[in-house]
């Protein structure tokens, strides 16, 4: 067998093995171990018996060879005899000389002893039966006499009988005895003449039958067995009983000198002529010089050991039956209920989940059953629980709004959940097995792929930010991309959860927006904004309040407020009020320090309460400014209404005014006029023109009347003066010379009346300091003077009060005036400063001063108008400023800039 | 021009100086017509035609270059003349353009009212050649 061949075969074996059932095989393997042993019982049983009944079968064949030696050897005993008996008569000898040795003498008595000899012989023959024939040989070899004529003259010179013959009783079988066919005994003994001496050889020939009935008897034979014999060569002499084998020859002749040789019989098994085996006992007849086999068949011979074996085999099929029925029965209980069990796998696996696997059997086998449900129990559980777990994440996979898919090592798509389904418009089987190249453009997939890549490489969880064009427009994604391994720990695809930032990063990029514009707000807010929480602490500080404390945002965030702004220490109070109440506070102009300056703040405290958040935001705003202004509108305001005071008070006074010197001119006209109507009138009462003119002069009325209209005109007059500021349009501006016209007010002051009367101006200490090349300034002089005036009269006013209510001499000061001019050439203006070294005014003062009616004199002292016309004067009607500095203790200083003429302008005063 | 053909329309809110106007133009044979406020007066032009207001910028009610505003189309013969109390007072742009509207404004009180009376007829003079 060849290889492949012997690989085929085991290939079987292994299948067979395989394929055969467990039942079959612990049935096979009861069965084999039943038939082993009853196997190697028989065996053994019949080996033994075998070798016993061999033994057995041969010593009877032995017995029987021996019994059949025994009968031929007498046979051939009784046929020496009988050729012993023969010449037993006693001139037979001499007659069987004559013919054996013929004398011509005795050639009469040949005939006579021919016929005795013959008679003899025939005596025997018809005595004995037991020979076909006699004859007697010569020493020659010829046949001188026989019962059968016709073996007379025959010639036997050379054959062992002859030879043999002539010295000793022999046997010999022959084939084809001269004519006759088949085996022929021939025994022949010497004739001894009485001399000792061989006359001739005494031949009887003896059919075999006998010898065929005696090795034909089937005695102790059997139905099998037979004996015959052979000749030295292995020829057959006797019939066989069963056929005749070929060529007469049963054994090879190769073997009879091993049978000559031997002791005992030769014991042989073979096949003889027969087809069937037999054992033979072989005998070497020395005497007979034939073979005597005793052959049985083998199973005759045997045949109790075959019956032996018989009983074992039935023994052993009985046993095997039973072995069988044992095992079937005995692995029914175990095969039987493995093979439902089997079966119920087999249902489970096809899919019927529930079926109940019901097993008999032992307790092992029960207990396996009860396992093998609990088993399938749980199995069912676990696949329902699986099936849920499974349908959950696919229904997860499909509702969740982020894009999934999974793709292999080659990027292409293995799955895609329903909304990347509905969002790119592709179905999940269709975008199976295909890359991104397909659904998107090039660099977009490019993208896609290399970051696949780098998940694989790098063998971990990567995020990466995706931008796709899609139906409207370009939508940015986060894709969290992971690998997906096997068991054994191998990528074998990528999985990728994609999820749409477009919304978000828009909102990102608004919140983004919206918190740079919310801080550049803030940051541009001239308040201070500062926001705190409920602890007090900063957290939130813009420019303004950085510029305004100093102290930068990286520094002030965190820190307690009242730390980093000493100065708000008293609003803390406040702003926790605020906090708790959630109500605005507010503290409005108050006064702080900061850089040596005066400024007001004004403090809103705004409680956060939106989001639950506790906190407030501080908003400081300096108002120092804006309180300036208002003071100055204020002051302007009052400032102003005095020109409408002015004007409302010139209106009221002109009026009546009006009245009476209108009414007093027409008086006038008609007590001293020549009108027509006077005439009338006159007519009509009956009086004449002249008498009452007469009467009205005697009484001095035209005199009164005219009294009467200067008193009106006066009066008019000082309203003009007093109010007449107010009025624009008949302003007489002209360019001056601010020096001279100074000058000019100084000298008027030293004759003013009021000056005279209260204060000696001579006294006063007067400083010049005149800028030269002094700027032209286009005003109405006389109003500018006023303005001086009034102010040199405050000033004089001051010291003197100063001085008085100083009693000490020592401390009194001299009044001094300082007169400074100075060119203000960018804003086109003439400064006029006048400082004195008066008591000086306090700020609550000082910014009153140009306050229509407000007055630090007492009552009855003045009407408190005067800086106020200046004011107006300056401000309104020369567009120029006026203001006031004070240091008390130290002196006040006024401030006038008026505007320089222009080029061109008005005429010089 | 003889007076006694001249009306004059006076409109002002303060009596006396209603009645010294009135006086001294009845003394120059004008027909006086008065009136306290604007809206008085512009009932009395619905029936009359004066040849001359004199009207008062302050009063109650509409101001007199209200009113002047209202009449001068209707009396389109008519001179006006304004006499104000109020020392700072100036003829508004759009009342100096008329000429109708004499660009003297008087100041209460006129110590001489010879003035106005001369105005009056300067200006009808003006206006009807």
């Amino acid at each position: 067998m060849n290889l492949s061949q012997q690989g085929k075969l085991s290939g079987f074996l292994q299948q067979l093995i395989y394929k055969t059932s467990i039942r079959t095989r612990l049935i096979f393997i009861i069965v084999l171990l039943v038939m082993l042993t009853a196997f190697s019982i028989v065996v053994i049983n019949v080996g033994i018996s075998f070798n016993n009944g061999l033994e057995r079968a041969y010593e009877q064949l032995e017995t029987v060879a021996r019994l059949k030696e025994e009968g031929v050897t007498r046979w051939v005993d009784h046929l020496e005899e009988d050729l012993l008996n023969t010449l037993e008569p006693r001139d037979l000898r001499w007659h069987m000389s004559v013919l054996t040795e013929p004398e011509e003498s005795l050639r009469l008595f040949t005939q006579i002893s021919y016929n005795r000899a013959k008679a003899a012989l025939n005596e025997t023959l018809s005595r004995t039966e037991r020979f076909d024939e006699l004859f007697l040989m010569n020493r020659k070899g010829d046949v001188v006499l026989s019962t059968s004529v016709e073996r007379e003259k025959e010639q036997f010179s050379e054959s062992i009988f002859f030879h043999k013959g002539e010295k000793e009783f022999v046997v010999q079988f022959l084939f084809h005895f001269s004519e006759t066919d088949g085996v022929s005994i021939v025994t022949a003994i010497p004739v001894f003449k009485e001399s000792k001496e061989v006359l001739g050889i005494l031949v009887g020939r003896s059919s075999i039958l006998q010898l065929n009935q005696i090795m034909g008897s089937r005695k102790g034979l059997g139905k099998t067995g037979e004996t015959y014999l052979l000749d030295p060569k292995g020829l057959l002499l006797t019939p066989t009983r069963f056929r005749m084998p070929k060529e007469n020859k049963i054994i090879d002749a190769g073997t009879i000198p091993i049978i000559q040789s031997s002791e005992h019989s030769v014991r042989v098994r073979n096949k003889s002529y027969r087809s069937s085996d037999v054992i033979s006992s072989q005998h070497w007849l020395s005497a007979l010089n034939v073979v005597l086999i005793a052959e049985q068949e083998e199973v005759e011979a045997l045949s109790s050991t075959y019956t032996a074996l018989k009983m074992s085999i039935a023994v052993t099929v009985v046993a095997l039956l039973t072995a069988v029925s044992l095992g079937i029965f005995l692995t029914r209980n175990i095969t039987e209920p493995l093979a439902e069990l089997a079966k119920t796998a087999a249902k489970i696996t096809a899919g019927e989940i529930d079926t109940v696997a019901s097993v008999r059997g032992g307790t092992e086998i029960m207990h396996l059953g009860d396992t093998f449900n609990e088993m399938t129990s749980r199995l069912r559980d676990l696949i329902e629980q699986l099936k849920r777990s499974e349908q959950q994440q696919l229904d997860l996979l499909n509702n969740t709004s982020s894009v999934i898919y999974i793709k292999d090592l080659k990027s292409r798509y293995i799955f895609i959940n329903r909304m990347f389904e509905e969002i790119f418009n592709i179905s999940n089987s269709y975008i199976s097995g295909k890359t991104d190249d397909m659904f998107f453009p090039q660099k977009v997939a490019e993208t896609f792929q290399a970051n696949d890549l780098k998940v694989i490489e790098d063998n971990s969880i990567l995020e990466f930010e995706e931008v796709v064009p899609q139906a409207d427009g370009l939508h940015t994604y986060i894709s969290v991309k992971f690998p997906l391994k096997n068991s054994s720990g191998e990528i074998y695809a990528i999985c990728g959860i994609s999820t749409d930032i477009t919304a978000r990063k828009h909102q990102e990029e608004e919140l983004r927006k919206l918190r740079n514009y919310l801080y550049n707000i803030i940051n541009s807010m001239p308040s201070m904004l500062i926001g705190i929480d409920s602890n007090g602490l900063i957290t939130q500080w813009n420019n303004q309040a950085q510029k305004t404390s100093g102290i930068d945002e990286a520094d002030a965030m965190g820190q307690p407020l009242h730390q980093i702004l000493p100065r708000l220490e008293s609003e803390m109070e406040q702003v926790f009020n605020a906090i708790k109440t959630r109500q605005e506070q507010s503290d409005h102009k108050r006064q702080v320090m900061i850089d040596g300056n005066v400024h007001y703040e004004d403090i809103t405290i705004f409680p956060l309460i939106t989001n639950g958040i506790e906190g407030a935001v501080i908003r400081i705003d300096d108002v120092t400014e804006r309180i300036r202004i208002e003071e100055m509108m204020i002051q302007s305001e009052k400032m102003l209404s005095v020109g409408g005071l002015a004007a409302g008070m010139a209106h009221e006074i002109n009026n009546p005014l009006g009245g009476i010197m209108q009414t007093s001119e027409v008086m006038s006209e008609r007590l001293t006029g020549e009108m027509s109507a006077n005439k009338r009138a006159a007519e009509t009462v009956g009086v004449d023109m002249k008498t009452i003119h007469a009467y009205m002069e005697a009484r001095g009325i035209p005199r009164m009347l005219n009294t009467i209209r200067d008193s009106c005109t006066r009066a008019a007059t000082i309203v003009e003066s007093m109010l007449g500021f107010a009025r624009r349009g008949d302003s007489v501006f002209s360019d001056c010379d601010i020096t001279e016209l100074v000058e000019q007010t100084l000298l008027l002051s030293g004759t003013d009346y009021d000056l005279k009367k209260r204060y000696d101006f001579k006294q006063f200490k007067i400083v010049r300091d005149y800028q030269d090349d002094l700027l032209l300034v286009t005003c109405e002089p006389q109003k500018v003077q006023q303005v001086l005036l009034n102010i040199f009269k405050n000033g004089a006013q001051a010291i003197q009060e100063m001085n008085d209510n100083r009693k000490v001499e020592s401390e009194k000061k001299q009044p001094c005036f300082t007169l400074t001019l100075r060119n203000e050439l960018e804003a086109k203006m003439v400064r006029i400063e006048i400082s004195d070294n008066g008591p000086g005014m306090e700020e609550e003062i000082r910014k009153r001063v140009f306050e229509p009616f407000f007055s630090t004199k007492p009552v009855g002292l003045g009407t408190g108008l005067g800086l106020s016309v200046a004011y107006f004067i300056i401000t309104e009607n020369l567009g120029g400023s006026l203001n006031v500095k004070s240091q008390p203790g130290v002196g006040t200083n006024f401030i006038i800039r008026l505007p320089a003429a222009e080029r061109g302008g008005y005429e010089q005063c | 021009m003889n007076n006694a053909d001249l009306s004059v329309l006076i409109i002002d809110d303060d009596a006396a100086i209603r009645q010294s106007f009135g006086d001294y133009f009845e003394d120059q044979d004008f027909k006086v017509l008065s009136a306290e406020s604007g809206e008085e007066a512009l009932e009395i032009l619905m029936t009359e035609s004066p040849d001359a207001a004199i009207v008062d910028v302050r009063m109650m009610g509409i101001s007199g270059v209200d009113f002047i505003q209202k009449a001068y189309l209707q009396i389109p013969d008519c001179v006006f003349l304004i006499c104000t109390g109020s020392p700072e007072y100036r003829l508004p742009a759009d009342l100096f353009q008329l000429n109708q509207v004499s660009s003297r404004v008087f100041q209460k009180p006129v110590n001489n009212l010879s003035l106005v009376h001369k105005e009056i007829l300067r200006m009808l003079t003006e206006m009807r050649t």
